[in-house]
């Protein structure tokens, strides 16, 4: 059972026994977005990082066109990733669509998380006329990205891959690199962004009765200032920390200062 | 800052657009052909997010992938990618990056081109892609190699549901759509493939494939090939999953060959039976006319065993005439000719047809009011209904037991028409509901229930289905030990006067004539016949009448002859003779002017409802069937022939 979700998820853990840190990846690329950041935590925590499936190095035969349409279906496979390593007393650090997954899986799980921290999440990426919500996108703006991942695809054999790599690069690396980082299935990656950027789950916020954080970066072009209030708003209980840089990948961009952002959590929680 | 300040010296001649971003996203420096691309002073964003010069979504693809991606690998190649304008519309650009160090800080240098043209072409091959990808079935490029080998080069997404895979395992190997071929059709698949490969022509074949569900479906591969050199083959097709069809036509042609084993069934029956009737009319007729003529000569012990030969001819030719009815039932054949019926009548000749077999079992007849009903019905099917059920009563009754008739009209039941309710209640042991629900099921009633009294054979299958082609019903009420009531519903008559059928058979309603009264009927008969026995019986049924002369033909051709020569008072005409049809006959026999107007008779053993009506366009007046009925067949002479004294022409 456990080695099943440990393959299916191509899940790596490190660091202490207890308590767990859980960290998720967002929409694009895989674990490996961590890596500047989880590794603080070993000294502390037990770190479990993983790929959703249809990401990284996961098993893409478990992907399910119809379970994965929808954010729910990655949260059962949070649920089902807890449940086979047996892990309580959760901290979990969700990224972008991944907060909303973590904030889902809370929800059907409240017993396994201590605390849930959310960077840059967007509980719906559309604007709302109707209720006057304002989450950034307009439907042509997400169009635009499908058809700009579909071109990204049909450039090159596989997804980014050998781009990155330029044409120079011995195959070898490019062979590993294709295995691994932000390389994706097209057809699934596409299904994912549908299911991020289309998906609405303003109505679950409220169900959310973990300690929670929200990790909100002042200049955001994907989850702007205003979506980090109205989560703040709806999380009752909730802390909101602005962090003053620009961006959507603060463990990318400014590891140290999400670190912090992180420890300070831990020592809340 | 400019770009020559950021260390990139002549970055602000050159001819597409540069920018220098610091792994935090930041944009340190621009060149004017950004400005110029943009339409904006890019020089007023310096030192802000770069991303505020992207659209929305080349905002994403920056945080999710490019940026990632330089972060880690430190260089990057033709991204398709896009920006945003100063009037707020995206711009399409192909990117490059790569990464550097100035001094101890590293940043990014974009390298951005626009791409019109490109995207154009692009877009082009995105619309051809997504038609291939949404397009039911699966559309493919396949190379065959000589040694057996290949690949698809192309597959369209459809891979994915079809063969549980993905487009980049079926470039790999040919095996990820072929090895999910049952093993049965496999070898005969790739042997079509490679047949139509070596004639030139167009493949097409159909294979049973294990679906990853562990269901097996049903897929048609048609494809046209290319000879490329060295005995490749290259193929461009399209693979459609038939399950469904294939299911469909498969459920049609069971349904078919259902549909034709009932039919052959059906006729078969049919055939049988009419064959039986043949012979039956020998049997029938002759004891017949012993025991009304040749009885003095009898001594008594022979009697009785002649009205045995009678009686169980007479129980044979009764199951016959409902396996007939049954069949022609199944096969929608039996036509009903309904019209109005006062019941007071038709139930009256019914009590009188079973009037003796009540007698004979002790058992009471007791009619109640009809209340001067009138319903919409065939006579003679209504007849067959209420003999049916009546003699059941009596059947299956007791010595002093009672059999009570009667019938009211039900109040309105809406919707549709009003109607009368005919009620047969017998003092019998009644029906478990067990029972009851056996009552009606066709087959199941053959050989049961014989402990005590014969089995009700098909006659209440029949009935209830008689019942229901006149738009009626019948149903039983019965508690054990009490008897049992038979209802029949059947729609009432409206006031609307209608005229009696002429072509109802003639033995509908003909009072029956006693055939040892001297009789005034004369005349001169033609019979066409070419069965020895038939003619035979009918010649002693019309030797009863003594002023009736018969000239007997044995085919068309005499018969025709004799007629045209001496014109006949009545024409007798067998259906299936040796030379013709009886309808033919007629019709040849009408063309003579002394033969237009005498009337003709149909003596056969086929009764369908379709030679029914055959005749009667043909212009026969009656249909007498085989068994000849002794009475019938009188009381036809005489309503056809006039009387002595009268000329009939």
């Amino acid at each position: 059972m456990s080695i099943d979700v440990i393959q299916r998820h191509h899940a790596t853990q490190r660091g202490q026994a207890h308590p767990p840190m859980v960290f998720a990846h967002g929409f694009g690329c895989d674990q490996q977005m961590w890596r500047f950041v989880a590794p603080a935590f070993e000294a502390s925590h037990r770190v479990v990082l993983f790929d959703h499936i249809g990401c990284g190095k996961s098993d893409l035969t478990a992907y399910d066109p119809a379970r994965h349409g929808r954010l729910e279906g990655y949260a059962d496979d949070v649920v089902a990733l807890l449940d086979g390593l047996d892990l309580r007393d959760v901290v979990f650090v969700g990224h972008s669509v991944s907060a909303m997954i973590g904030v889902l899986a809370s929800i059907a799980r409240p017993e396994r998380f201590a605390q849930l921290v959310l960077v840059g999440p967007s509980p719906r990426y559309l604007n709302d006329p109707d209720t006057g919500y304002t989450g950034g996108f307009e439907r042509a703006d997400i169009d635009g990205l499908i058809d700009m991942m579909d071109t990204n695809m049909l450039g090159w054999a596989d997804f980014l891959a050998p781009a990155v790599m330029g044409a120079d690069s011995p195959a070898e690396l490019t062979e590993e690199l294709r295995a691994s980082f932000c390389a994706a299935d097209p057809a699934i990656n596409r299904r994912f962004a549908l299911a991020t950027f289309l998906g609405d789950n303003r109505a679950d916020l409220a169900r959310v009765t973990v300690p929670t954080l929200i990790l909100q970066c002042a200049h955001d072009a994907i989850a702007p200032c205003a979506v980090g209030d109205y989560l703040h708003a709806q999380v009752s209980g909730s802390r909101l920390q602005v962090l003053d840089v620009a961006g959507h990948c603060p463990h990318l961009t400014h590891p140290q200062l999400t670190i912090d952002a992180l420890r300070d959590a831990l020592a809340h929680g | 800052m400019s770009l020559e300040q950021a260390g990139l010296p002549g970055a602000d001649q050159l001819p597409c657009a540069l920018a220098t971003v610091t792994p935090e996203g930041v944009l340190l420096a621009a060149n004017p052909a950004l400005g110029a691309l943009l339409g904006r002073d890019t020089a007023a964003c310096c030192g802000g997010p770069f991303d505020a010069l992207l659209s929305t979504a080349g905002a994403v693809i920056y945080q999710s992938y490019l940026m990632p991606l330089l972060r880690l690998h430190g260089h990057l190649q033709e991204f398709s990618f896009s920006l945003r304008q100063a009037d707020g519309q995206p711009l399409e650009v192909l990117l490059y990056a790569s990464s550097r160090l100035v001094g101890t800080q590293r940043v990014h240098d974009l390298v951005m081109v626009p791409i019109r043209q490109r995207r154009r072409v692009e877009e082009e091959m995105l619309r051809v892609k997504r038609a291939a990808d949404e397009a039911p079935g699966m559309i493919f490029q396949l190379l065959c190699l000589p040694d057996g080998g290949g690949h698809f080069p192309y597959v369209s997404e459809a891979v994915r549901v079809l063969y549980g895979s993905t487009p980049q395992a079926a470039r790999a190997s040919a095996e990820v759509v072929f090895g999910q071929v049952l093993a049965d059709d496999r070898a005969a698949l790739l042997r079509s493939r490679d047949a139509a490969a070596a004639a030139s022509s167009t493949w097409r074949a159909s294979a049973r494939v294990a679906r990853s569900d562990g269901q097996v479906a049903w897929h048609e591969f048609s494809a046209s090939p290319r000879q490329l050199a060295n005995g490749v083959t290259l193929w461009h097709g399209h693979v459609a999953d038939v399950t469904q069809r294939r299911a469909m036509e498969q459920a049609l042609a069971d349904r078919e060959a259902a549909r034709q084993a009932s039919q052959a069934k059906n006729e078969f029956l049919a055939r049988v039976s009419h064959e039986l009737r043949t012979p039956l009319n020998g049997i029938l007729g002759f004891s017949h006319l012993l025991l009304s003529q040749g009885a003095d000569n009898l001594r008594a012990d022979q009697r009785r065993r002649l009205a045995i030969v009678q009686t169980a001819g007479q129980g044979l030719l009764h199951l016959i005439n409902e396996v007939l009815d049954i069949t022609s039932i199944e096969m929608g054949q039996l036509g009903l000719h309904a019209a109005p019926l006062p019941l007071d009548a038709a139930v009256d000749t019914a009590l009188a047809v079973v009037e003796p077999q009540a007698a004979a079992a002790g058992v009471h007849l007791a009619r109640g009011a009809m209340t001067g009903l009138t319903v919409q019905a065939d006579a003679r099917r209504l007849q067959q209904v209420l003999v049916n059920l009546l003699s059941n009563a009596i059947k299956y009754n007791h010595q002093g037991g009672r059999v009570d008739v009667r019938a009211s009209a039900e109040a309105d039941a809406a919707p549709g028409p009003a109607l009368a309710c005919i009620e047969v209640i017998d003092t019998g042991r009644g029906l478990t509901p067990a029972q009851q629900q056996q009552l009606f099921q066709p087959f199941n009633r053959l050989g049961v229930e014989r402990d005590v009294v014969d089995g009700t054979g098909l006659g209440l299958v029949i009935s209830r289905q008689l019942v229901q082609l006149m738009r009626g019903s019948l149903s039983v009420h019965s508690v054990p030990g009490q008897g049992s009531c038979f209802r029949v519903h059947l729609p009432l008559h409206r006031p609307l006067v209608a005229a009696p059928d002429p072509v109802a058979p003639v033995a509908a309603g003909a009072a029956p004539a006693a055939a040892d009264q001297p009789s005034p009927t004369r005349g001169r008969v033609l019979y066409v016949e070419d069965n020895a026995v038939n003619v035979l019986l009918m010649e002693a049924i019309v030797g009863l009448r003594p002023g009736v002369h018969m000239q007997v033909c044995t085919d068309a051709a005499s018969g025709l002859a004799a007629a045209t020569a001496q014109p006949p008072d009545l024409l007798l005409l067998d259906m299936q003779l040796p030379d013709a049809d009886g309808c033919d006959l007629l019709q040849r026999m009408r063309a003579s002017p002394a033969l237009a107007s005498v009337p003709a008779v149909v003596v056969s053993a086929a009764a369908r409802n379709d030679d029914l009506a055959r005749a009667r366009r043909a212009g026969f007046i009656g249909y007498w069937t085989k068994p000849l009925e002794v009475d019938e067949v009188l009381a036809g002479l005489d309503r056809l022939l006039a009387p002595a004294g009268q000329s009939p022409r």
